[in-house]
């Protein structure tokens, strides 16, 4: 085809912009009135012209004068260049045609089957895929497909992310009585080896248009767009039939916008979360579980070294009888050497209670000092069988840390309280030893903070979901 | 604010290790135990004698399962 290095519009005279609608098919449109020049055989719907007419405009490619007539039982009137062939649009005209036609793909790929010849064919109303527009019904309920004749992106091939599994069945969302045909967007997409995940899938449609914009711009348009996010990022998909348009945008702060642009006054209030804030506890839970890790780290180090100089040494055994009709039920044990530095003592207590209780009144006094470490213990064991079934309840030992005693000569001295006729009490006295349960406190008490930040970015992250299409609500408020 | 969280934290942890080290070796626990001071020698040769403050604990049997 030999066409003029320039091209002007034929209704407004305004140059003709070229754009790319799908790989290899080139249309010419107007930047002014948003026409579109599609030469033949670019279109896969055959147009047939009823009742042509001279028309008072000339082809924008071959300078002939066009003939005006209508396709769809007059609802649209095209303008057709009788010499080459070719078809202009006037804004909105395509998109009616689609309508009408209910043809979603109007656009042919290059080199797609039919050629040329498709348009010199007769008119088949009801052949598939394409139904001659002359003579085409209204499709009901009209597929509402997205038409971007002029836009002038193309989809960029290079760093197009690639969508990861999750292209579901067809679903048919309903806008403002509007009914599309989209898939299912994918769960999440990488780019540059980063995962976005899937925010939000709608179908904005076009009310009215305010400033200039680089594409034909028609009230109606509609195009299919999808979120997808990595705060600060947010990775959009917008897809028409013609093209799919990836745009990357970051999260500014409306301080920065304000500051940018020196504008007055403060920016206003944000309400919720939008989709690619910056969660600002994420970086706190992220930098606090890498301090408490290393916390924890520390604390079982001094575990283990604490423990390499433990004496955990066993300083006393002793045996004692109690009886009822002891006159004097205290005891006192042997002396018995404490020895390292200030440290604990563990006293196991095994008695022979069985089914009785005892209370041990207990203390560990050193002979130097004399200083008395007082302290009480109960212990009781109770068994037995009610209904077939067994039971049991407590223990006939126990044992007691006794904190940070000097090292020094010691005894015991113990006085037993029991419902027991008689009882055997061995009391074993270990020295020094090291406390693993000290360090699962000092792990709670590092989680506790963790937890905080974590439950508070979670409540964060909440916000920023339930404005998506994967809001993160509990199962009663699904229920909702 | 992020660094003030952060720094906290990291004050925190560092007094929660500390306090561990403290504990571990110098034999802390959480046991109440009364320390009472100038224990007469004769309670070794009689034991009945020493009033303990555990002696006053009332002590009865709710009964078992």
């Amino acid at each position: 085809m030999s066409e003029p290095k320039s091209l002007t519009c034929p209704k407004c005279g305004a140059p003709l912009e070229t754009a790319e609608v799908m790989p290899g098919a080139i249309v010419h449109a107007c930047p002014a009135c948003f026409g579109a020049f599609y030469s033949k055989g670019e279109l896969a719907v055959p147009v047939d012209l009823a009742k042509p007419k001279p028309a008072p405009w000339s082809c924008p490619v071959c300078a002939d004068a066009m003939e005006t007539g209508t396709v769809c039982d007059g609802h649209i009137e095209l303008d057709r260049c009788p010499t080459c062939g070719g078809l202009w649009f006037d804004a909105g005209e395509l998109d009616a045609l689609r309508r009408l036609t209910g043809v979603e793909q109007l656009v042919r790929a290059p080199g797609a089957d039919g050629g040329d010849d498709a348009e010199e064919a007769p008119p088949k109303p009801d052949a598939p895929p394409a139904k001659p527009a002359a003579s085409a019904k209204p499709a009901v309920p009209p597929q509402k497909r997205p038409a971007a004749p002029a836009r002038r992106e193309t989809t960029d091939d290079d760093p197009a992310p690639r969508a990861a599994a999750g292209d579901g069945p067809v679903v048919p969302p309903e806008m403002s009585g509007r009914w599309a045909l989209v898939q299912r967007a994918p769960a999440w997409v990488k780019l540059g080896g980063l995962r976005y995940d899937h925010f939000q899938t709608s179908i904005p449609v076009t009310t009215h248009v305010l400033g200039e914009f680089p594409w034909v711009a028609t009230v109606g348009d509609t195009v299919e767009m999808s979120d997808f996010v990595l705060p600060p990022f947010l990775l959009s998909r917008e897809s028409t039939d013609a093209e799919t348009v990836w745009t990357l945008g970051e999260y500014v702060e409306p301080e920065e916008v304000w500051d940018a642009f020196k504008l007055p006054g403060a920016p206003p209030a944000r309400r919720g979360v939008a989709a690619a804030q910056p969660n600002p506890r994420y970086d706190d839970a992220l930098w606090m579980t890498r301090i408490g890790v290393a916390a924890a780290a520390l604390c079982a180090l001094a575990y283990f070294a604490v423990s390499s100089f433990s004496l955990n040494q066993t300083v006393a055994d002793q045996r004692f009888h109690f009886t009822a009709a002891d006159p004097e039920k205290s005891r006192v044990s042997d002396f018995f050497q404490l020895g390292g530095r200030t440290s604990n003592v563990e006293l196991l207590l095994e008695t022979d209670l069985n089914n009785h209780w005892g209370y041990f009144d207990v203390a560990l006094i050193n002979a130097d000092t004399d200083v008395a470490y007082d302290f009480g213990d109960e212990i009781e064991y109770y068994h037995g069988v009610d209904d077939g079934e067994a039971w049991s309840e407590g223990a006939g030992s126990d044992h007691v840390i006794v904190p940070q005693v000097p090292p020094g000569r010691y005894y015991l001295r113990v006085e037993p309280e029991t419902d027991a006729p008689a009882l055997d009490l061995n009391l074993h006295v270990v020295r020094d030893i090291p406390l693993l349960r000290l360090v699962f406190i000092a792990l709670a008490l590092l989680a506790a903070p963790l937890l905080l930040v974590r439950w508070r970015a979670a409540l964060f992250e909440n916000a920023r979901w339930m404005e998506s299409d994967h809001p993160r609500t509990s199962s009663s408020e699904d229920d909702e | 604010m992020k660094l003030t969280w952060r720094a906290a934290y990291a004050v925190f942890a560092a007094a929660v290790c500390a306090a561990l080290s403290w504990a571990l070796w110098t034999g802390w626990w959480t046991m109440p135990v009364d320390k009472i001071a100038d224990v007469p020698k004769s309670v070794r040769d009689n034991p009945g004698s020493y009033r303990s403050h555990y002696a006053s604990y009332s002590h009865r049997y709710y009964g078992g399962k």
